[in-house]
């Protein structure tokens, strides 16, 4: 800190507030304040904001970190696009050689279609296309228990369908449908207002198979998609209405528990 | 849909290798420091977009991109590089935020942040109310100094503002505060202090 000078300067006051002054400027300074009421108020005030926004956010410093902010999750995720990048490039010379370009671009998204952005793309074309009201009264009625990735090379697993009443949103209806990780259902959700959102869920296998929240948007349909456990999740909804993030949050906690 | 400045995380995809090898370049002590620094990144990121969800996409953000730059990271303190970073992402998103959003400011959260709060108090309220009148710009600085504990030198570097503006932004900002607590706050309590 620099020397205090005399007379007091404002950059002092505020020193003196944050606790970089020595002794010999904090003794300067506080014999400046009786002197004059007016600056002493002043830094009551300064002092009481500064206490009030630190208790007040202190909270959110204590709270739990999200396994989104999991660094060691998002090193792994940084390496693991590192070493895809190179291995694409690798399979696509290779490929490009041996068959012509064509190739390489499909073994692009042979890749492609099984991590976390081929899952976005699928939880949102499946929105788009089931998702419609006149389409949704035909869908399967409602089961809690879920097989997911039936037909698959790994054999399919149970999932719940999240319990969304608490948000405002019922399980009304869900649909069966194919993808290369094996049967995947989708689950239509609506609450009092008539709002709908769809979950997508499916197997991942060997890519992504835990992986933090990204967002989708793809052919007007937004949402978030994650992963836990190998299995991947896609949260969708066809319009601005409702927020999805707090509800893709909270059937993350709900699912990450369970298991 | 999300407001635009929910940003789309670049997609991590993986061939078949073991997930859980060391990161390459990467060592544990720096990940070890990085994380250590999470809690009050989310703190500073919260009280400045005043949205839990924007904030934590926007610590996300700076988490990936502190985590792409830790090889070229220059010698010298962790978290006012960490504050930097997120200050350049905040002030894109901002620009963002305003071009396509008019009203984003959530009036209840002042509210939902002390309410979680143990020792919650009028006092608390009324200075979350009081940062909420402040510009982004006092904003910025009164929170890096008052709450983060940054020092100035450091404020004006990671802003990147001569050490004059960021006193002189200090000064205001300390002064709405105090105006608008002194505005709001019986004397009754005011005079527990």
């Amino acid at each position: 800190m620099r020397p205090v000078a005399s007379p007091v300067t404002e950059d002092d006051l505020h020193a003196y507030v944050d606790g970089y002054l020595d002794a010999d400027g904090v003794v300067r300074v506080e014999a400046y304040l009786r002197g004059n009421p007016e600056a002493a108020r002043r830094i009551d005030g300064w002092t009481r904001g500064r206490d009030g926004l630190r208790g007040a956010l202190q909270a959110i410093a204590a709270a739990p970190v999200p396994s989104s902010l999991d660094v060691h999750r998002l090193s792994r995720a940084r390496i693991d696009r590192r070493e895809w990048s190179s291995g694409r490039l690798a399979a696509s010379l290779v490929a490009a050689v041996a068959i012509g370009c064509g190739a390489g671009w499909m073994a692009r998204g042979a890749q492609y279609s099984k991590g976390l952005a081929g899952l976005s793309r699928q939880a949102a074309l499946n929105e788009r296309i089931f998702g419609v009201t006149g389409r949704l009264s035909a869908a399967e009625p409602a089961r809690v228990e879920q097989l997911v990735g039936e037909g698959s090379a790994v054999g399919a697993r149970t999932v719940r369908a999240p319990d969304l009443t608490r948000d405002g949103f019922e399980l009304v209806g869900s649909r069966i449908v194919a993808t290369e990780q094996g049967a995947a259902p989708m689950l239509f959700y609506r609450d009092g207002r008539g709002r709908h959102i769809g979950l997508f869920i499916r197997l991942m296998i060997g890519v992504d198979a835990e992986a933090p929240v990204r967002s989708i948007d793809f052919d007007g349909v937004t949402g978030f998609a994650w992963s836990h456990d190998g299995i991947g999740y896609g949260l969708v909804a066809p319009d601005a209405d409702p927020p999805l993030r707090p509800l893709a949050e909270g059937i993350r906690n709900l699912l990450a528990t369970r298991t | 849909m999300p407001p635009a400045a929910l940003r789309l995380l670049p997609c991590p995809v993986s061939l078949t290798r073991d997930r859980r090898s060391v990161p390459l370049g990467l060592a544990e002590t720096d990940l070890i420091e990085l994380e250590r620094q999470i809690p009050s990144m989310r703190r500073y990121a919260c009280a400045l977009l005043r949205d839990r969800h924007e904030a934590d996409d926007l610590v996300q953000d700076s988490l990936v991109r502190a985590l792409g730059g830790m090889d070229a990271r220059r010698d010298g303190e962790m978290r006012p590089w960490l504050f930097s970073i997120m200050h350049n992402l905040a002030v894109s998103r901002w620009r963002r935020w305003k071009a396509s959003s008019p009203v984003f400011v959530d009036t209840e959260w002042a509210d939902v942040a002390v309410a979680a709060s143990q020792e919650a108090s009028a006092e608390l309220r009324d200075a979350m109310r009081a940062l909420a009148t402040l510009s982004d710009d006092q904003r910025q600085v009164l929170l890096l100094v008052a709450v983060e504990g940054f020092e100035y030198a450091q404020v004006a570097s990671m802003l990147g503002l001569p050490i004059g503006t960021v006193m002189s932004r200090l000064s205001r900002a300390r002064d709405k505060m105090r105006d608008f607590m002194d505005g709001r706050t019986p004397p009754a309590l005011r005079s527990v202090g």
